[in-house]
């Protein structure tokens, strides 16, 4: 009985992914917002960036900045 | 031509050339909501437009955007269980009360299915219930897999895919009794 309940599931969703598009106007709000985005806010990037690439450069100039002597 | 323009140019090519497809993928994986499905798109094309400079051409480059567009579903997947209410429990009980509900289903297998119904049946079940049957009977994913997705054991998996399945065939009863009937 599960392997018939797996087929008719199997089926049944398949008819899901039926012609789902975007209309123009979600396509054209899209692709503004990921400008918009990109535009607006390269800087938190670059250094979310350079925190995901390099961690440990990231890690030993916060631990330098953080022992520093109290003199500087 | 500047550089920036030049990617924005490259970038717009590559966008209309994957939006269609990407944007299906994910509104079918995020509870068929347009405007949820209409975020997690900004987010991949965000993803793609940072990333087309790094780009090392491995793969096709609508290879690329749909590898960035599974790991976002992927992110999706983890949040939206982490917040999900329901205990994942592996009572077997629950499993086996659901089970006598449903019963047999010769009756459905057979028909031609009415895609606009399933939709509906598909929309009234609870989110996390949507998701394990996604995985499972569209993008084939092991139980083992679904369970590391969602951080759960594979019995609870099991049990949840056994309810979901159950209260998705019972809702198909309960709407498409005609076309059933």
């Amino acid at each position: 009985m599960d392997a018939q309940r797996d087929s008719f599931m199997k089926s049944a969703l398949g008819t899901l992914g039926e012609g789902v598009v975007p209309t123009a106007e979600q396509k054209e709000r899209i692709f503004e917002s990921v400008l918009t985005e990109a535009r607006d806010h390269p800087l938190r990037y670059r250094i979310r960036e350079f925190i995901t690439i390099c961690p440990w450069r990231f890690a030993f100039g916060a631990a330098a900045v953080q022992a520093r002597p109290a003199y500087c | 031509m500047d550089g920036n323009e030049d990617s924005k140019q490259r970038f717009r090519a590559l966008y209309e050339a994957c939006i269609d497809e990407v944007y299906g993928y994910v509104y079918l994986r995020t509870g068929m909501k347009a405007d949820r499905a209409e975020d997690i798109c900004q987010e991949i094309f965000l993803a793609v437009y940072r990333g087309m400079n790094h780009f090392r051409g491995d793969s096709s480059e609508r290879t690329w955007v749909y590898k960035i567009a599974r790991n976002k579903i992927t992110d999706y997947y983890r949040k939206s269980f982490r917040m999900s209410d329901e205990p994942l429990s592996a009572d077997d009980e629950a499993v086996t009360e659901f089970e006598d509900k449903v019963g047999r289903v010769e009756d459905l297998v057979e028909k031609t299915y009415n895609s606009q119904c399933v939709a509906d049946c598909f929309r009234a079940l609870p989110e996390h219930y949507r998701m394990v049957l996604i995985l499972k009977y569209m993008d084939d994913v092991s139980v083992k897999k679904i369970a590391a997705v969602t951080g759960k054991s594979a019995k609870a998996v099991e049990s949840l895919l056994q309810r979901a399945k159950a209260s998705f065939i019972a809702e198909y009863r309960r709407l498409c009794s005609e076309e059933v009937g």
